[in-house]
């Protein structure tokens, strides 16, 4: 299951602290990695993922890092990656993102944002995005640690959350 | 395991002291606990009493082992016991019969006549003597449990013994029994105990049963007690390590009987036992950092992975396994490291269920592309 939970804020804000803490919300049992933004094909990116997660580039990264999701999987760990800038993301690289996800079992999740509604639908049906919580309207600054409570929820019951920071 | 045919496991030792009786009670609850239907009936060749108050009372019996092998006829001496398991009463002379027994076909005789449908588990006497031979000719598998250098040793008279009978080896198998790894050694090829003993059955190619027991005062106090009734592991203990380590040896053993009930028995047995060529760029997951670790893996057999990694490793450590499915897929397998020969290897964690499946599926994809031959 994936969600998409959108918000706003009432000033410009940037995406990486949003998400980091959101991050810090969701608890142990997370282990947190960035996306490589420089990464633009799978193993780029799973070479990058695996290379924050355990401090080794392995010369097939695509095959390790899906090893790397079952040997979580049955420790009941997870690997949260943290995107934040999900509209730069091939679309191919996306539909392994995508792939990734669903066959981990729950081992893999990923909290990404974009910057405006458009680019989040666009992103929504490539990830699959199937449950969408909606922005309340005139959301203020003050109201945004609710909705990173929010946000924490969803993504504890979801495997991909959508964030869209709206600046 | 089919319920409807005799099957007999014997647990032998030249060695006192190393859990065989531990081990063979424990096997019997186990394997009745895996499958309540399966009929299991426990008998023990010595004239210690621990099978009977465990499963029942330590009374004089009427019927008891050694009147029941003298007669030919078991049937008068099988009780029904706790935890659904059925057994003889010991007999305090049974060391008598050594004397009266000429023929070590008695054992499988006397149990074939009694009818009995089901597993038979029996627990032997320290010592090689004609009634242990009898239970090992009986057997269709031998449980061979190993603590220490001692016990290996003379654990080879066991298997020296099936081959005059003419019998392979592979109807034994040695359980490591006791195994205590706070015992570390400098020697940082050896590790610890457990890496040093299974690197010593290796060298002398000794069929293993993957999974170990472990030394556990939790367990020995199981047998001492106000109501002076030894508990099972599974009793007693159901919690602790050694009763996770006691089902993966019993889902083991109830393998490889199901496996030997099937003819010719040996193929699946003789695939597994064999190293096949395996030549993979594979990952392992480690506790210590580096925590991902590349390996070059060269051979593979349901055992264990030869390979060199690209990490220094620890003998003993464990490590999280992937290997490639002929799909490409990861399939992982929980493994510890040892190292023989200057090279490393790493020694699988007692397959069983998805794991086992998966070995064979890899097994089962090399031997069809390199031919019988390679085997």
């Amino acid at each position: 299951m994936a969600a998409h939970v959108t918000f706003a804020a009432s000033h410009p804000v940037a995406a990486t602290p949003q998400l980091e803490q959101l991050a810090a919300r969701l608890g142990p049992g997370h282990r947190v990695v960035h996306w490589d933004s420089r990464a633009r094909d799978p193993a780029a990116v799973a070479s990058a993922l695996l290379a924050e997660a355990t401090g080794v580039r392995p010369l097939d990264p695509l095959f390790a890092f899906a090893a790397f999701l079952m040997h979580l999987r049955g420790r009941s760990e997870r690997l949260l990656v943290m995107i934040d800038d999900l509209d730069g993301i091939p679309a191919s690289t996306l539909a392994w993102l995508r792939e990734t996800l669903e066959s981990s079992g729950g081992a893999l999740r990923a909290v990404a944002a974009t910057s405006d509604d458009a680019s989040a639908a666009r992103a929504a049906a490539r990830l699959g995005l199937t449950l969408s919580v909606a922005r309340p309207a005139g959301a203020r600054e003050q109201l945004f640690p609710h909705w990173l409570g929010v946000a924490a929820l969803c993504a504890l019951a979801a495997s991909t959350l959508l964030l869209v920071v709206l600046q | 395991m089919s319920g409807s045919a005799l099957r007999v496991i014997a647990v032998a030792s030249n060695k006192g002291g190393v859990g065989k009786t531990t081990l063979a009670v424990n096997l019997a609850v186990f394997a009745r606990a895996a499958d309540p239907a399966l009929p299991v009936l426990v008998l023990g060749l010595d004239d210690q009493d621990l099978i009977d108050r465990m499963f029942g009372d330590a009374r004089p019996a009427p019927h008891d082992l050694a009147k029941a092998l003298r007669s030919g006829d078991l049937r008068p001496a099988i009780r029904a016991g706790r935890y659904g398991i059925h057994y003889v009463p010991t007999s305090p002379t049974i060391g008598e019969l050594k004397q009266e027994v000429a023929e070590h076909r008695l054992l499988r005789d006397v149990l074939e006549r009694s009818g009995w449908n089901g597993l038979v588990v029996v627990d032997t006497k320290s010592d090689l003597e004609i009634l242990t031979q009898s239970a090992i000719w009986a057997s269709d598998l031998t449980l061979v449990p190993v603590a220490d250098q001692t016990s290996l040793l003379e654990a080879e008279k066991v298997f020296q013994l099936l081959e005059r009978f003419g019998r392979g080896r592979e109807r034994a198998r040695i359980v490591l029994s006791l195994v205590d790894l706070r015992i570390k050694y400098r020697d940082a090829e050896h590790g610890d105990v457990l890496a040093l003993l299974v690197g010593q059955i290796r060298a002398r190619r000794l069929p293993l049963i993957e999974a170990f027991v472990s030394r556990s005062p939790r367990i020995e106090a199981l047998h001492t007690n106000v109501a002076a009734r030894p508990l099972p592991v599974l009793e007693g203990a159901p919690d602790s390590l050694v009763c996770v380590q006691l089902q993966h040896i019993v889902s083991d053993v109830l393998r490889l009987l199901a496996s030997s009930e099937r003819a010719p028995a040996a193929r699946s047995e003789r695939r597994s036992e064999s190293r096949l060529p395996y030549r993979e760029r594979l990952v392992a997951f480690r506790a210590a950092e580096p925590r991902l670790v590349e390996l070059e893996a060269h051979d593979l057999s349901r055992s264990g992975l030869g390979a060199n990694a690209a990490a220094k490793l620890s003998a003993g450590e464990r490590l999280h396994v992937a290997l490639r499915r002929p799909t490409g897929h990861p399939a992982l397998l929980w493994a510890r490291v040892v190292r023989s020969g200057g090279g490393e290897g790493f020694h699988f964690e007692g397959p069983h269920g998805q794991a086992d499946a998966a070995l064979d599926e890899l097994l089962g994809a090399q031997a069809g592309v390199l031919g019988e031959s390679a085997a």
